[in-house]
């Protein structure tokens, strides 16, 4: 299973499953179509409540992210979404923010911080959406 | 379906002797939840079960189940309610093919297809005498009983306690059966917070008799919050800060857990000019420490 819910966290249910089916789908791991886990599967794989998971999906419905067909499940939306690149820039934005602070409290300058995010990007192994590898 | 509370609890006490176990309790469980009743051993929640399913009786106050009174309407909640509690007893010489026939008689709405489900899925064998099951299979019984005519309310008063890692799950999945369809409500009494914190929509917590706490369990969560600060030089931090419950600190760090966090708590904190200052969550466990403990 995609899903896991960590109970130790404050963060509400219906919000952790929000921010991976989003990760999933931002990531590919979930494409245009495919089903995702009807609301009964998921509350027995995760021991939630079942009405959390219909919280979650109609959420993300309201988003756009994905269609609820009535009868035959919840699939990732066909049409690309603002709330899917909203969701990537946030993610990163986030990221790099803690980095920043990191950097800022072990004392490190901000251009010794720049050559070491370019020496990492540079030995990156990254390859783009067609799948072929970027300079 | 009426919209009254599932259960329904206004000024309860409960005294024995000049001992008061229950001390003017009130809250609502909403139809439809899955309530998570919290509190540590002895906090009063078995006396508030008890009362509820008219076991025992109140000194005052009411109770109301499904929108009856407990004491006096005893008999049609217990059709209407499915209960377990730990350690339940249950006729031992009986096969578990006799007591489900015994059970079905007294419940118009028993779900066979339901039983023969449930008795696949906890791998119950019809011929077996109740007296020589393990504890496990005793509970997954029990669940099964009082799961079988598909109540509107099912109380739990902690089933599982004492029984193991497995049959826990096979528990929490059963009840996540029975909530499959909405309107049904599930009220679910233990100390152990991990059972319940991912699957309870809304919390009561309970201790010495006195209920601390009532909400949905996002608003719990939303309201008690840990705030670290971190300074540039050690000095001692003042405890007048407003609702604060705890404070912990190591080295240049310290981390006060507040208790609704206002505006007077916040320019507080920063008058105590700290160099940063993070509000982070803390989890239902810590909460449940706080309240409780």
């Amino acid at each position: 299973m995609l899903f896991r819910i960590d109970s130790k966290s404050s963060v509400p249910v219906y919000a952790q499953i929000i921010e991976q089916v989003k990760r999933a789908i931002a990531s590919g791991i979930l494409a245009k179509g495919d089903v995702l886990p009807s609301r009964r599967e998921m509350a027995l794989e995760l021991e939630i409540n079942p009405m959390t998971v219909l919280k979650a999906y109609k959420e993300l419905e309201t988003e756009g992210l994905v269609d609820i067909k009535q009868g035959s499940g919840c699939f990732v939306s066909s049409t690309p979404t603002y709330a899917l690149d909203e969701y990537r820039l946030c993610t990163l934005s986030d990221t790099i923010d803690r980095l920043i602070e990191d950097a800022s409290s072990f004392g490190i300058l901000p251009v010794e911080l720049e050559r070491m995010v370019r020496e990492r990007i540079e030995s990156a192994d990254w390859t783009d959406d067609t799948g072929e590898q970027c300079a | 379906m009426t919209s009254d509370p599932a259960i329904e609890i206004i000024d309860l006490t409960k005294r024995y002797g000049s001992r008061t176990v229950l001390d003017n309790i009130c809250f609502n469980v909403p139809r439809g939840s899955v309530f998570a009743f919290l509190g540590t051993n002895g906090a009063g929640k078995t006396t508030t079960i008890h009362i509820l399913l008219n076991i025992i009786s109140r000194t005052s106050g009411q109770a109301r189940v499904l929108g009856l009174d407990c004491a006096r309407r005893s008999l049609e909640i217990k059709r209407r309610v499915g209960f377990v509690a730990e350690g339940q007893s249950m006729y031992d010489w009986m096969s578990v093919d006799e007591i489900i026939r015994f059970c079905r008689r007294f419940y118009p709405s028993w779900d066979d297809s339901f039983v023969s489900e449930l008795k696949t899925r906890y791998e119950l064998s019809g011929e077996s005498k109740i007296g020589e099951l393990s504890r496990g299979t005793r509970g997954k019984l029990a669940l099964l009983l009082a799961m079988a005519y598909r109540p509107e309310l099912l109380i739990l008063d902690e089933p599982t306690s004492g029984l193991d890692v497995l049959v826990r799950h096979d528990f929490l999945r059963g009840v996540i059966e029975l909530i499959q369809n909405e309107g049904h409500t599930v009220f679910f009494s233990t100390h152990q917070v991990s059972e319940v914190e991912k699957i309870a929509d809304w919390v009561g917590i309970i201790n010495q008799g006195k209920l601390m706490w009532c909400s949905p369990m996002e608003a719990l969560k939303a309201s008690i919050k840990k705030v670290v600060l971190s300074f540039d030089s050690l000095k001692p931090i003042p405890t007048d800060i407003p609702n604060l419950l705890r404070i912990e600190r190591i080295g240049r760090q310290c981390s006060l857990i507040i208790k609704g966090i206002t505006e007077e708590s916040m320019s507080a904190i920063h008058r105590l000019h700290p160099a940063s200052v993070a509000v982070e969550d803390i989890s239902l466990e810590r909460i449940f420490m706080e309240m409780a403990g």
